[in-house]
C-alpha cells in the first residue's frame, strides 16, 4: 500500500491523460465541454489520494519518489492551478478555435511532470519531470490553430527550452562525476567533504541552475519569456504563469535550502544568485513601464516577480516562498482569465487601448480584474501586499536589506504598470468598440474563487499559513 | 595507441561538428551529424562503455538521422538557409564560446583526479545496465514512458494543425 | 460599551460598498442619503466613544480592539486591530465630522455632474481607509489605510477624467506618492527587523527598554519621515498637491487640506516616543516643516488660482505642524491639525461657493466686488480667512501661537524666525485673496456674471456650521499664560503624548511672544490691504522692478522643470533605451518573411533565420560564461 499510496496521484494524472486523450480521438464530439468535466473529476480523486497521504512522508524508490508535505502540498496547488486553467479555458476554446481534446490532454501531462518534478529527491527524475513538464508546455503553447504568433512562440520556446535543458543535463553529468550519485543529499555531501577542491561540481551546480533559471525566467535567462507569452493561446499562458514558476521554484528551494544551512551562505552560489535576483526585479519593473499589450506586460510582471520569489529562497524562507506561489496562482490566473472575460469570437483584446472604459462598460468585470492588479501591484489588503510582506521580512531577518530596498523601490515602479491599466479601465473614454462575449459560467466561477483567493489570503492567512509551515517544515 | 586513436576521434568528432553547423546544404549537415555520432560512439567504445556506444551507433546515427534524412529530401528545401547573421555577433558568439570553453578547462584542470571507484565499474555491460534499468532506476525509465507520450502527442498536435489548414 | 468604537469605520465600508455594486440602480436623492447617513452614523459612535472614553480613567490605557490575527511570521504578528485613544479619537471625530459636513455640502456642489455615484462611492471608501489609518493599532494595519487613502486620492483627483490635466495629475500625485511609500514601508520593516512587532505599545515599550539602538531608531523614524513628506506634501515632495486641485473642490477639502494629507503629522505625533528618542530627527524635521511653510507661502503669495493659493497655503501649514513636531510640541502639532481642518476646508468649501457661483471660474484676476452677490459666502470667507491670518481670539491664532511658542522656548530662533516670516506671509496672501475676489472692481466675464447666483442652503449651512467651529474650536486649547489648566487639549492628550520635561518660559516672554504674533498677522493684513485695496499700482510696480524674482516664484521655483530634467527624462529615455535594446519585437520580425519558406519545416527554418532566437540563445550563453565565471573565480 505505502507504494501504491506513493504513485497513485501521479497513475491517476497520466491515465486521466490518456483517457481524455482517446475519448477526443474515438467520441469525435463537437463540445469539448464534457472533457473538462472529466478532467475536473480525475483532478479531484487525485486531490484526495494526496489529502490521504498527508503528513505521512512516504517515500519510494530509494527516495527517488518522495511524497513529503512540500510535495504534496505544491500537488494540490498544481491541482487547483490546472482545474482553474481548464475552466477559463472552456471559453477560449469554443472562441479561439483551440482543439480541445489536446488541450486537456497536453495540460494533464504537464500536470504530471509537476508533480514529478516536485516529489522527488533525485536529480534525475527531477529533470525527466522537467522534460515531460517542457515538451508538453511546446505543444501548449502553439495550440492556437491559423495563428502564426502561437506557431512561433511554441518554436521559440523549444529551441530555448532544448538549448536549457542540455546546459542542465551537461551540469548534471558534472554533479555525478564529482559525487557519485544524484540524490540531492550526496551531492551536498560530497560539497560539505571537499568544497574548494571541487570546481568541476561547482560548474556542474551552476549549470543546473542555470537550467531551472530558465524555466522561472530569471534574468538572463528570461528572453524566451515576453514571446511565449503572448503567443502562447492565454489559458496556457496563464498556467505557463503558474505551474512551472512554482514547480520550478520549489525544486531550487530544494537543493540549495540545504547548502544554506550548511553556512554556503558566504560562498559564490549565493552571490551570483543575490545579483540575479536584483537584476531580475529591475528588468522585470522597468521594461514592463514600455509594454502596450497586456499580455507581454503580464510577461514582464512575472518576470518581476521571479525576482521576488528569488528572495525568498536566497533567505531560505520556505514558508514564504510557497505563501508567495500560492497567491500568485490565484492572481495570475485571476488576472488571465479576466484577460479571457474580455474576448469574444476570433478576437481577443490585449492592447493596452483596448481597456479604455472597460471598467464602466463591464463594471463587476472591472472591479475584479482591478482587485487582482492591484494585488499583483502589492496594494493591501490583499494577498499580495501580505506575500511581498512575508517576503521581505524574512529577508530583512536574514540580513539582505540591500536586497529588501531593491526589492520595495521595483515594486513601487511595477506598481506603476498595473496602476496605468486601471487608470484605462476607469479614466479613459473608450476608442476602440469593445464588445465581448460573456456567457460563460465556469469562467466566472474561476475569476470569482480566484478573487476569493486573493482576498481569503490578504486577510485572513491564517489557516492557510499554517498548513504551509508544516510543508515547509518537511524540507528538513 | 590508445591515445592516438582517442586524439583521431576526437578531431573527427568536432571537425564534422564544425561541417554541420557550417554548411548550407541541411543534407551534407544530416551526414556530418552522422559522422560525429559514429566518432562519439567510439569514444565511448574506448571508455569501455560497450552499451553506449552500440546504442550510439544504433540510434542516433542510424534511427533518428536516417530519418533527418528522409524528411530533408522529402521536402525538397532546395534553397539552403544562408546565414544573414551580422559580423560582429558572429565574433561576439565565437569569443563567448571560446572563453566558455576557457572557463570549463580550469575547471577541469582545477580538481583533482576522481579516485576510480567502484560507482564506475560495475554495471558497463548491457546485461548489467538492462538489469540496473529494472531495478534501481524503474521510476525513472518508467518516467521516460509518459516523456515520449508527451512528446509524440504534442509532435502530432502541431502537424495536425498544419494539415488543417 | 465603548468596545463599539470599531464599528467606526466600517459603516462608510459598507455604504461604499453598497454604492460600487448597486450604484447605477439607484435613485440619486437615496444616493446622497446613504452617503452622508453613513459618515454621519460613524460620527456618532466616534463621538459615542469618545464620551466614553472621557469618563473612563487614562490609566486604563488604550482600548484595543483585535478582530483577527492578521499576519504572523514567526515571533512577529500583526493582528487586524483597532485602538482607540485621544489621539485617535480627536482624528476620528475631525475626519467624520468635517468629512460629514464636506459630504453634505457635496450633495449641492456636485448635483450636476454625471458621475454623481462614483463620486460618493470613492468618497465613502475614502472616509473608511482614512479612519482606518488613525484607528489602526500597529504599522501594517496603519500602512493599509496610507495606501487606502493614497488610491482613493487618486480615483477622486482624476475624477473628471476627461480633463487630460486631471488624469495627469492623478498620476502625478501617485508617482511622488510612491517614493514617500518607499522609505514608509522600509520603516516598517526596519521596525519589525528590530522591534520584533509594530504595535505602537510595543515600538513604545521598545524604546523605553533599550532594545531599539538609537542608531537604528534615528534610521527607522528618518525613513518613516520620508513616508510623512510624500503624504503631507513637504519640501522636496510638495510638488503633487498644487496638482491635486484638478480634482472636484469638496474633495480638496476633505482629502487635500482637512484629512489625508495630515496623516503624516499623525503618525509622526503617534510614534512620538520613537522620534523623542532619535533625538535628531527632530531637528530635521523641524527645518523641512519650516522651510516648507516659507517657501509654500510665498509660492501662494503670487498665484492666480484661488485654489493654488488655499493648496500652498495647505503645504505651508503643515510645514507649521511639522514644526511642532519637530520641536517637541507633539500636540501642538496635532492641535494645529485639529483647528486647520476647520478652517481650511472652510476656506476650500467657500471657494468651491464662489467657483460654483462663478459658472466655474477660479481665476482671481476675472473675480472682484463679489461681496455683495455672496451674501452668506463672504462672511464665511472672511471668518476664515482671519482664522488662518493668525488673528487673535480665533482658533488658528491659538494654535499657531502654541506651535511658535514651544519653538522658541526650546531656543530653535532660526525656526521661530522663518515661522514668522511665514505667518506675515500668510496673513497677506489670505487677505489678498480677500481683496480680489470680494472688494474691488468687477473684473467677471459677463457671461459668468449672467448666472451669477448664491450657493442653495445645502452648500452654505455646512459652511455656516464650520465657521463656527473656526471661530471657537481654539478654546480648548488656550495658552499656559492663562493658567496651567487652560490647555485641555493638551492634557486631553497625554496618555499618548507625554508633555515635555522643561519648564515654562517666563510669563514676560509669553506674553511678548502673543504680542509678537498679533504684530505679525496685523501686519500681514496692513500690507495686503494697502497693496490691493489703498494702492493698486504697488504690485505692479514690484513685479516690475523684480521680474526674476516674481518669475522664480511664479514659476514655482521650477521644481517641477527641475526634477522633470533630473529625474523623469533621464527615467524616459533610459527605459525607451533599454526597451529600444533588450525588448526585440516579435511580429515586425518574424511572420512577415514567411513567404519564402516551405511548408512547416520551411517556417521553423525562417524563424530560426529572423536572429531572435539567435540572439536570445547569445545572451544565454553570455549569462552562463558570466554566471560560471563568477563561481569559478
Amino acid at each position: 500500500m505505502n507504494g501504491f499510496g506513493a504513485l497513485a496521484p501521479l497513475l491517476i494524472i497520466v491515465g486521466a491523460a490518456l483517457v481524455i486523450l482517446l475519448l477526443d480521438a474515438f467520441l469525435k464530439k463537437d463540445n469539448k465541454n464534457y472533457l473538462a468535466c472529466l478532467s475536473l473529476f480525475f483532478l479531484v480523486v487525485c486531490a484526495v489520494f494526496c489529502l490521504r497521504s498527508w503528513n505521512k512522508n512516504l517515500s519510494y524508490f530509494e527516495g527517488q519518489l518522495r511524497l513529503d508535505n512540500l510535495a504534496l502540498f505544491l500537488a494540490f496547488l498544481f491541482l487547483i492551478a490546472v482545474a482553474f486553467v481548464m475552466f477559463i479555458g472552456m471559453k477560449y476554446l469554443t472562441l479561439q478555435n483551440v482543439p480541445g481534446g489536446e488541450f486537456y490532454g497536453l495540460l494533464l501531462l504537464a500536470l504530471s511532470g509537476l508533480m514529478i518534478m516536485t516529489s522527488s529527491l533525485n536529480f534525475i527524475v527531477i529533470f525527466l519531470g522537467l522534460e515531460v513538464l517542457s515538451v508538453s508546455s511546446y505543444a501548449l503553447a502553439g495550440l492556437k490553430g491559423k495563428d502564426e504568433k502561437s506557431s512561433e512562440s511554441a518554436i521559440k520556446y523549444f529551441l530555448m527550452g532544448s538549448f536549457a535543458s542540455a546546459f542542465l543535463i551537461f551540469g548534471l553529468a558534472l554533479l555525478f562525476g564529482t559525487a557519485h550519485s544524484l540524490e540531492i543529499s550526496a551531492v551536498l555531501s560530497s560539497f560539505r567533504a571537499n568544497f574548494e577542491g571541487q570546481l568541476l561540481g561547482l560548474v556542474g551546480l551552476g549549470l543546473v541552475i542555470i537550467g531551472f533559471a530558465f524555466k522561472i525566467s530569471l534574468v538572463p535567462f528570461h528572453m524566451w519569456t515576453p514571446d511565449v507569452y503572448e503567443g502562447a493561446p492565454t489559458p496556457v499562458t496563464a498556467f505557463f504563469a503558474v505551474g512551472p514558476k512554482a514547480a520550478g521554484f520549489a525544486v531550487l528551494f530544494r537543493i540549495l535550502a540545504p547548502y544554506w544551512n550548511e553556512g554556503f551562505k558566504s560562498g559564490r552560489i549565493f552571490d551570483v544568485l543575490w545579483t540575479v535576483a536584483a537584476l531580475t526585479m529591475l528588468i522585470g519593473s522597468l521594461i514592463g513601464l514600455r509594454q502596450k499589450n497586456i499580455k507581454r506586460l503580464f510577461a514582464y510582471s512575472s518576470i518581476a516577480n521571479a525576482g521576488y520569489m528569488l528572495i525568498a529562497v536566497l533567505a531560505g524562507d520556505g514558508a514564504s516562498l510557497i505563501f508567495f506561489l500560492t497567491v500568485y496562482l490565484f492572481m495570475g490566473i485571476g488576472a488571465f482569465g479576466s484577460l479571457i472575460a474580455l474576448s469574444k469570437k476570433d478576437r481577443e483584446y490585449t492592447d493596452l487601448e483596448d481597456f479604455a472604459g472597460v471598467g464602466f462598460k463591464y463594471p463587476w468585470l472591472g472591479a475584479i480584474f482591478s482587485v487582482f492588479l492591484l494585488s499583483l501591484a502589492g496594494f493591501p489588503p490583499t494577498g499580495g501586499f501580505l506575500a511581498k510582506f512575508y517576503v521581505f521580512v524574512g529577508a530583512v531577518r536574514q540580513d539582505l536589506t540591500s536586497l529588501v530596498i531593491i526589492g520595495v523601490l521595483t515594486s513601487l515602479i511595477s506598481a506603476f504598470y498595473y496602476l496605468r491599466i486601471i487608470v484605462y479601465m476607469y479614466m479613459r473614454e473608450p476608442e476602440r468598440d469593445v464588445d465581448i462575449e460573456i456567457e460563460n459560467p465556469a469562467l466566472f466561477l474561476v475569476l470569482f474563487l480566484c478573487l476569493y483567493g486573493v482576498l481569503q489570503l490578504g486577510i485572513f492567512p491564517g489557516n492557510v499559513l499554517y498548513v504551509i509551515r508544516q510543508a515547509a517544515a518537511s524540507l528538513f | 595507441m590508445m591515445i592516438l586513436l582517442f586524439f583521431v576521434l576526437s578531431v573527427i568528432c568536432v571537425g564534422s561538428v564544425l561541417g554541420m553547423i557550417i554548411s548550407k546544404n541541411q543534407a551534407y549537415s544530416a551526414l556530418f551529424l552522422v559522422l560525429a555520432f559514429s566518432c562519439l560512439g567510439g569514444l565511448f567504445g574506448m571508455l569501455g562503455a560497450p552499451f553506449m556506444a552500440v546504442v550510439q551507433i544504433i540510434i542516433y546515427a542510424g534511427a533518428i538521422m536516417v530519418l533527418f534524412i528522409f524528411v530533408i529530401m522529402m521536402i525538397n528545401l532546395r534553397k539552403g538557409i544562408s546565414p544573414e547573421r551580422k559580423k560582429w555577433t558572429l565574433a561576439v558568439s565565437a569569443v563567448i564560446s571560446v572563453v566558455l570553453l576557457a572557463e570549463l578547462v580550469f575547471a577541469v584542470l582545477g580538481t583533482p583526479p576522481m579516485p576510480y571507484t567502484a560507482a564506475f565499474s560495475s554495471g558497463t555491460s548491457p546485461t548489467d545496465i538492462g538489469r540496473l534499468l529494472f531495478t534501481k532506476y524503474l521510476y525513472p525509465f518508467e518516467i521516460t514512458s509518459v516523456l515520449i507520450i508527451a512528446a509524440l502527442v504534442g509532435a502530432i498536435v502541431l502537424v495536425k494543425k498544419r494539415e488543417k489548414e | 460599551m465603548t468596545e463599539i468604537f470599531w464599528l467606526i469605520p466600517f459603516v462608510p465600508a459598507a455604504s461604499a460598498l453598497v454604492l460600487i455594486l448597486f450604484g447605477r440602480r439607484l435613485p440619486k436623492r437615496y444616493v446622497s442619503f446613504q452617503a452622508c447617513g453613513a459618515v454621519f452614523v460613524s460620527f456618532g459612535l466616534a463621538a459615542f466613544s469618545f464620551f466614553g472614553l472621557l469618563n473612563t480613567s487614562p490609566e486604563h490605557g488604550p482600548l484595543i480592539k483585535t478582530l483577527f490575527s492578521w499576519i504572523g511570521v514567526g515571533a512577529f504578528k500583526a493582528g487586524f486591530s483597532f485602538q482607540f485613544d485621544p489621539l485617535s479619537a480627536i482624528m476620528a471625530l475631525v475626519v467624520t465630522g468635517v468629512g460629514f459636513l464636506i459630504h453634505i455640502y457635496s450633495v449641492g456642489y456636485m448635483s450636476q455632474d454625471k458621475g454623481y455615484t462614483r463620486y460618493f462611492a470613492h468618497l465613502n471608501l475614502f472616509t473608511f481607509a482614512m479612519l482606518v489609518l488613525v484607528l489602526a493599532s500597529n504599522m501594517v494595519l496603519m500602512f493599509v489605510g496610507w495606501e487606502g487613502v493614497g488610491l482613493c486620492s487618486y480615483l477622486l483627483i482624476g475624477f473628471w477624467f476627461e480633463k487630460p490635466s486631471a488624469a495627469k495629475a492623478g498620476m502625478k500625485a501617485f508617482i511622488v506618492n510612491r517614493i514617500g511609500d518607499a522609505g514608509f514601508i522600509l520603516g516598517i520593516l526596519f521596525l519589525v527587523m528590530t522591534v520584533g512587532s509594530s504595535e505602537f505599545s510595543a515600538i513604545a515599550a521598545a524604546v523605553g527598554n533599550g532594545l531599539l539602538s538609537q542608531g537604528l531608531a534615528t534610521l527607522i523614524a528618518i525613513l518613516l519621515f520620508i513616508g510623512a513628506c510624500g503624504k503631507s506634501a513637504q519640501l522636496p515632495l510638495h510638488v503633487w498637491l498644487p496638482d491635486a486641485m484638478e480634482g472636484p473642490t469638496p474633495v480638496s477639502a476633505l482629502i487635500h487640506a482637512a484629512t489625508m494629507v495630515t496623516a503624516g503629522v499623525y503618525m509622526v505625533a503617534r510614534l512620538n516616543v520613537l522620534y523623542t528618542f532619535s533625538g535628531t530627527v527632530g531637528p530635521i524635521i523641524a527645518l523641512v516643516g519650516a522651510l516648507t511653510a516659507v517657501f509654500a507661502a510665498t509660492m501662494a503669495l503670487v498665484q492666480n488660482d484661488i485654489k493654488r493659493v488655499l493648496a500652498y497655503s495647505t503645504i505651508s501649514q503643515l510645514g507649521y505642524m511639522f514644526i511642532g513636531c519637530g520641536v517637541g510640541a507633539y500636540a501642538a502639532g496635532i492641535f494645529h491639525l485639529y483647528t486647520h481642518a476647520f478652517f481650511k476646508s472652510l476656506l476650500f468649501l467657500a471657494a468651491g461657493s464662489v467657483i460654483h457661483a462663478l459658472s466655474g471660474e477660479q481665476d482671481m484676476r476675472r473675480m472682484g466686488g463679489l461681496k455683495k452677490y455672496l451674501p452668506w459666502t463672504y462672511p464665511v470667507f472672511l471668518v476664515g480667512a482671519v482664522a488662518i491670518a493668525g488673528v487673535p481670539f480665533l482658533s488658528g491664532f491659538f494654535s499657531k501661537d502654541a506651535i511658535l511658542t514651544r519653538a522658541f522656548g526650546q531656543r530653535q530662533y532660526v525656526i521661530w524666525v522663518l515661522g514668522l516670516a511665514g505667518a506675515v506671509m500668510t496673513a497677506f496672501y489670505m487677505f489678498r485673496l480677500i481683496f480680489l475676489t470680494f472688494y474691488g472692481v468687477e473684473r467677471l466675464d459677463p457671461e459668468a456674471k449672467k448666472h451669477l447666483h448664491e450657493s442653495p442652503k445645502v452648500m452654505t449651512v455646512p459652511l455656516a456650521i464650520l465657521a463656527f467651529f473656526s471661530i471657537t474650536a481654539g478654546y480648548v486649547g488656550l495658552p499656559a499664560v492663562l493658567g496651567k489648566k487652560a490647555d485641555v487639549f493638551g492634557r486631553f492628550l497625554e496618555p499618548v503624548i507625554k508633555p515635555a520635561a522643561e519648564g515654562h518660559l517666563g510669563l514676560g516672554t509669553e506674553w511678548f511672544l502673543i504680542l509678537i504674533s498679533v504684530v505679525v498677522a496685523l501686519l500681514g493684513i496692513f500690507i495686503a490691504h494697502t497693496f490691493y485695496l489703498k494702492k493698486p499700482g504697488i504690485p505692479h510696480g514690484l513685479v516690475a522692478r523684480f521680474p526674476r524674482i516674481y518669475k522664480l516664484i511664479y514659476n514655482k521655483y521650477y521644481v517641477d522643470e527641475i526634477y522633470d530634467g533630473a529625474v523623469i527624462n533621464p527615467l524616459i529615455t533610459g527605459s525607451e533605451w533599454i526597451y529600444a535594446h533588450f525588448d526585440l519585437k516579435v511580429v515586425d520580425g518574424t511572420v512577415n518573411n514567411s513567404a519564402s519558406a516551405v511548408g512547416f519545416f520551411g517556417k521553423i527554418l525562417s524563424y530560426l533565420q529572423t536572429g531572435l532566437v539567435k540572439d536570445y540563445a547569445l545572451i544565454f550563453l553570455l549569462g552562463i560564461v558570466i554566471f560560471i565565471g563568477v563561481l569559478l573565480f
